[in-house]
Parts: structure tokens; C-alpha cells; sequence
């Protein structure tokens, strides 16, 4: 049923391009990803979706007509020995308006508000992965705005995911929030309020600032009243080191707070070079990770074991790989980006690596890019390592190679 | 008396640099005239991009201009469709459409890209260059005056400009463009055209001459004559899709 919907869409869309200027991208993403048989959580890789080859094709869309701005794209995704999953998805349709002389603004909207790069702490509503592999358009959240500007000023206070509440996840929370924008010359001054049942108050920070014709810094600052932490149980259970449940216990902690400090150079050549620190209290500590290592280690030490279930054993690794998923695997995080792009040259090379001070970890990407006149080709490689026992080299996956190819039109 | 006589020696030369200068104001406004025919304006703009002598790419932009050097760039292609770039001054800011946020860009930066952001929502000389003639010489078979011109200002694209105008009419016909660090970046060729019944630069060739092999090809499909309110050159205003897409 799914395909016939792609296909009505697919053979409606030169129609609706001619109408509305709509502008589509169709993009192929296959990925490549490499085990880490030295991983303690390494035998679970079949149970997760980690070091599974993978490959998503996305048709996306961008269309205006009558002040409705559209952003959708059409989703086929597919891991190594799992099922294709097909998906429609809305990442944008929001209205904007000027009733009695005032700004509004309402519908589903991407609301990035952060200066950073590589980790944004003042995204409190959009809560973004900064660090996955060649990613999607982001999928926005439902909002009600009212905005104010003059020509160096803009206030918002928004409701965002109106009438939802808490929910399971952080990003469909509800949220009142009031952002406040200045600009002054070669510097722009952020400022945030955001209140919501999980976080309770929320204030934040933020600037970015011109110095030289080719250098820019940037830095911002985000207070939590509260936070959530969720901890793996087992690491501190006595007895079997296993669970049949999910073991994980989310508590929320007083005074959270997330840093960036940056700084962006760019030479006449095209050169550009970024760096950023920054500090997440929510995210693990070194110990925390030694704690989680040791987990693991106890628990592959029973595959094999005649009295113990094999599938209680992995299904227990299993869990503890959703330490990974965070965005940031440890509190202290340096991220150091070399890349290269001119007007007059087609090709885009760019190094980075993310360094994690605390247990020695790190995270190395290469890419290089290629720009025809709708064409983008880009290719790359990540490869985690670092430290022994650090996060990085604990992570089940060695290696991901990725090929990006896009068509515009 | 030697004092008197020195005083109006400096006096006279001082008096005669200042007419310089305001002949060369009076004709930067005079070649301005020939990309904006009003002080608040909306210009459909298309760029070709050719490498080894075929066009490589081709791009659209909306620009929206306004005194004070004030520009909005609006990307209409495909490829680019959704990004920004607000100029006010020597203060950047782009957004892309992946994460609408306004960031702030370098004045090099702006630089990148494409079609050099600069190159098309700069179209006054007037606003951001002071200098001297240097000399008459022929381009081609037009007699032109010959002006060094230096920046007033850090974030234009280049720094020095040798300018080359007509003499009959002060129209752009050459302009040798210089980077910070005084090298000769590219060399723009104006093309000169009756539209809506007035002389006016209908394109402008850019030949790269670092990497000898690009040119870059400006055509001006439109012009007219529009106000937007202040409040659209805000940053933040990026976010918002009041104006045409």
C-alpha cells in the first residue's frame, strides 16, 4: 500500500513543482559499519543496531504557497538482516502571520537557537544529535509564537508541543519559552528563559562575535533547575549481573548546566578551522564509564555458562549499549575541524576529531564533497579509538564508512 | 610672511584634495546609477559559473536592497534553496535550512560559497570606496578614466578596486578587484544595455584571476523598485518566510 503512496507522490511531484516552485532533493546514503570484536559489549552487536551495515534513500520536498511553508520527505530505510522501513515525514509546515500588527508564527518548525557547532546547550526545544553521520533534515517541533523585531532586537515567546504535557521523551515535552536576541555591531547577544515540567527552569546564554575579518568566537551557557540522569542498575546490584527487564533507573539531579566555548577561523584561501570545548553535566564521568565497562565485562564473562540463558546474558549487554546513545559520552569534550572550500573550487575536503580529555577517547571523521551544478557527492570515514577503556574504544563499532549522493531539482 | 605663504600652499592643496575627492564621489554615485536606479530595490539576479570555458553551474538569487548598506540574499535554486544571507554594513549573517538558525559569518566567509554572496548584493561603490584618478586609457575602443579606489570599510570583498568608467556617461566598464592582502582576485567586465528605456548594467563577467579557468557570469533578469520595513534585516527575521522564497 506504502509503494503505491510513494509512487502517486513520485508522479504528482513534477505537477506540484510546476505550481508551487517546489525544490526536491533525493538523497542515497549507504553506510558501512565495522565491528569492535574487542568491545565487552561486542556479542549484543546482533540484537542492536549498532555496526550493521545501513542504507536510507529520502525524497525531500520544500514548497510555499500562501504563506504555508512545507518541508516533508519520503523515507526508505534499511539495516542489514532487518526489514525495509518506509516512512512519510513532516519535518516542517508552520504559518507565518501579522495580525493587528504583531508577528505570529504557528505549525511544526525546526528551532535551532544555539551558536555552536559541534554541541548547541541552548537548544532546549529542537534537542538535536550533533554527531551522527551525514543527517537527515531535522524533524521539527509543534509551536505557537509570538514574535517582536526592530531592527537590532527580537523577542519570542513560544509554546512549544502545545496541550502534550510531560511525555516519554524530552523533545515532545511541553515548554513555554522566552528567547531574546540582540545584535551590536560585531557581536550578538542570546538570551533564554524555558520552563517545563521535566527541566522546571531553564536559563541560557549566549554570544557569538566578529573580531577579525576571518576569525569569529562564540560561547554559551545553559542553568537547569533540574536534570535526569539515567543510570544502569545492574553496575550496582548484588547477585547475577542480569536482567530481564529494562534496568535502567532515570533520576533527576539539581543544577544542571552544559558550556561551549569556540572559535571559528577562515583564511583567504578557503581554509577554515573550528575549535570547541564544551562541558555537559548530564553526561557520564570517566568513573561512570569504568563502572559500565566493568558491567559488561562481568556480564560476557557468563556467555558460555550452562546454568545461565545465553539470551538473558545478551539481552543484558544489550541494554547497557544505551549508554552510547547520548549525545555526549562524557562531560569534558574538544572538538578540533579542519576543512576547505572555495567559490571557484568544486571539491570540499574536511578533517575533525573529537578528543575526550577525561578518559583519553576519540573520535576521528574524514569527508570530502563534490559539487556539480545538482549534484553533491560526499564521502567519508569515521573511526572511534583513543585510550584503552576509554567510552570511544568500549563503543561495539570500529568503523564507519558513508556515500552520500544527492540529486537537486 | 614664509608662514602666510606656507599656510596657503597647505590650504590650496588641502582645497584641491577635497575636489578630487568629491569629483570622484560625484562619479562612483554616477556608475552606481547604472545597477540601482533606486535607493530601495528588489533585483531577480542569475549567475553561470564556467570552468575550462562550459558553464559549470547555474544559480538564482533574490536580492533586496536598501541605504546603508543593507542587502538580503535569497537562494532560489534547487541546491540552495532556503539559505540566506543578510549583509548590514560589515556584519554577516546565513542560515541554512537544515537548522534555521541565523549564524554569524566572517566577512571572509562570505567569500565561499558558489557565487560569492558579496559579488552579488554589492552594487554600489559609492557607499564603500574613496580614492583618486589615476589616469585616462582605452578599454577596447571606450575612452575611460582610470580611479584607484581603497576601501572605507573592513567587510567589503575587496579592498582596492581599479575602476574603469567611461568618459561620456561615467557607465562601469572594467574593474580589476583586489583582496586584503593586494592580490588581484578577479577582473569584472560590465555589460551596458537599454532597459526600461534607460541605460543600464544588465551583467557583469567576473574572471577569476587566481584560478585562471572560472568565470563567473552576473545577470541582472530584474529590477524594481521596493520597500521593506526594517525589522526584515534583522537576523533573527531570517526565520520567518514573510518574504518570497
Amino acid at each position: 500500500m506504502k509503494s503505491i503512496y510513494y509512487l502517486l507522490l513520485l508522479s504528482a511531484l513534477p505537477a506540484m513543482a510546476e505550481e508551487n516552485g517546489a525544490a526536491f532533493k533525493l538523497r542515497a546514503i549507504p553506510e558501512i559499519h565495522d565491528a569492535n570484536v574487542n568491545s565487552p559489549f561486542a556479542a549484543a552487536i546482533p540484537l542492536t543496531s549498532l555496526a550493521h551495515d545501513r542504507a536510507r534513500t529520502e525524497l525531500e520536498m520544500r514548497s510555499a504557497w500562501s504563506g504555508v511553508n512545507l518541508v516533508a520527505t519520503a523515507l526508505s530505510s534499511a539495516q542489514e538482516g532487518g526489514k525495509p522501513d518506509n516512512e512519510l515525514l513532516v519535518n516542517e509546515l508552520y504559518y507565518d502571520t501579522t495580525l493587528f500588527g504583531q508577528r505570529f508564527s504557528l505549525g511544526k518548525k525546526i528551532l535551532s537557537w544555539d551558536v555552536g557547532f559541534g554541541f548547541r546547550p541552548l537548544d532546549v526545544i529542537q534537542q538535536e544529535n550533533r554527531r551522527s553521520i551525514f543527517p537527515s533534515t531535522l524533524e521539527g517541533v509543534p509551536y505557537l509564537a509570538w514574535e517582536k523585531f526592530t531592527a537590532d532586537e527580537a523577542w519570542m515567546l513560544l509554546l512549544a508541543n502545545p496541550g502534550r504535557g510531560r511525555t516519554g521523551i524530552a523533545k515532545n515535552d511541553e515548554s513555554l519559552a522566552l528567547k531574546y536576541f540582540r545584535h551590536d555591531g560585531n557581536t550578538d547577544a542570546h538570551a533564554l528563559l524555558r520552563f517545563s515540567q521535566r527541566y522546571r527552569l531553564e536559563a541560557g546564554i549566549a554570544f557569538s562575535s566578529v573580531v577579525a575579518d576571518g576569525l569569529e568566537w562564540h560561547g554559551s551557557l545553559l542553568q537547569q533547575t533540574q536534570y535526569e540522569k539515567s543510570a544502569n542498575t545492574l553496575a550496582s546490584r548484588p547477585g547475577p549481573p542480569l536482567s530481564a527487564t529494562d534496568p535502567y533507573l532515570t533520576q533527576t539531579l539539581r543544577q544542571g548546566r552544559k558550556t561551549l566555548l569556540g572559535a571559528t577561523w577562515t583564511g583567504e584561501s578557503g581554509v577554515s578551522l573550528l575549535v570547541e570545548s564544551w562541558y555537559d553535566r548530564n553526561a557520564y564521568s570517566a568513573a561512570e564509564w569504568r563502572a559500565a565497562a566493568s558491567l559488561a565485562q562481568r556480564q560476557a564473562a557468563l556467555l558460555g555458562n550452562p546454568h545461565i540463558p545465553e539470551t538473558a546474558v545478551l539481552g543484558s549487554l544489550a541494554y547497557g549499549t544505551r549508554d552510547f546513545a547520548r549525545p555526549n559520552l562524557l562531560k569534558k569534550n574538544l572538538l578540533l575541524r579542519l576543512s576547505q572550500r572555495s567559490e571557484s573550487d568544486s571539491f570540499e575536503p574536511a578533517i575533525d576529531m573529537l578528543y575526550t580529555p577525561e578518559d583519553g577517547g576519540r573520535v576521528v571523521t574524514a569527508s570530502l564533497g563534490f559539487d556539480a551544478n545538482n549534484t553533491r557527492v560526499d564521502a567519508g570515514l569515521r573511526v572511534y579509538g583513543g585510550r584503552a577503556g576509554s567510552a570511544y574504544r568500549l563503543l561495539p563499532e570500529k568503523r564507519v564508512a558513508y556515500l552520500a549522493l544527492q540529486v537537486a531539482f | 610672511m614664509f608662514k602666510k605663504l606656507l599656510f596657503g600652499l597647505i590650504l590650496a592643496q588641502s582645497l584641491s584634495v577635497q575636489a578630487a575627492d568629491s569629483k570622484v564621489q560625484a562619479l562612483l554615485k554616477q556608475a552606481d546609477g547604472y545597477r540601482l536606479a533606486d535607493a530601495q530595490m528588489q533585483v531577480e539576479t542569475e549567475v553561470q559559473l564556467f570552468k575550462n570555458g562550459k558553464l559549470d553551474k547555474e544559480r538564482s538569487y533574490t536580492v533586496y536592497l536598501k541605504p546603508g548598506r543593507r542587502s538580503l540574499v535569497l537562494m532560489q535554486s534547487p541546491a540552495e534553496k532556503g539559505q540566506k544571507v543578510l549583509m548590514l554594513g560589515d556584519d554577516f549573517w546565513q542560515i541554512m535550512p537544515q537548522s534555521q538558525r541565523p549564524i554569524r559569518i566572517t566577512p571572509l566567509q562570505k567569500l565561499l560559497g558558489d557565487a560569492s554572496a558579496g559579488d552579488i548584493a554589492t552594487m554600489s561603490w559609492s557607499e564603500d570606496y574613496d580614492g583618486r584618478i589615476v589616469g585616462e586609457t582605452k578599454v577596447g575602443d571606450i575612452p575611460c578614466l582610470r580611479l584607484d579606489l581603497t576601501a572605507t570599510r573592513k567587510g567589503v570583498s575587496y579592498q582596492r578596486v581599479e575602476l574603469y568608467l567611461s568618459k561620456v556617461g561615467a557607465h562601469p566598464v572594467k574593474a580589476d578587484l583586489y583582496v586584503a592582502s593586494d592580490k588581484l582576485a578577479k577582473q569584472a567586465l560590465f555589460t551596458v544595455e537599454q532597459v526600461d528605456g534607460r541605460p543600464q548594467v544588465s551583467a557583469m563577467r567576473l574572471i577569476d584571476q587566481i584560478q585562471t579557468n572560472r568565470e563567473t557570469v552576473i545577470r541582472y533578469l530584474s529590477r524594481k523598485a521596493r520597500t521593506i520595513p526594517d525589522e526584515y534585516y534583522n537576523p533573527m527575521f531570517l526565520t520567518r518566510s514573510d518574504l518570497k522564497q
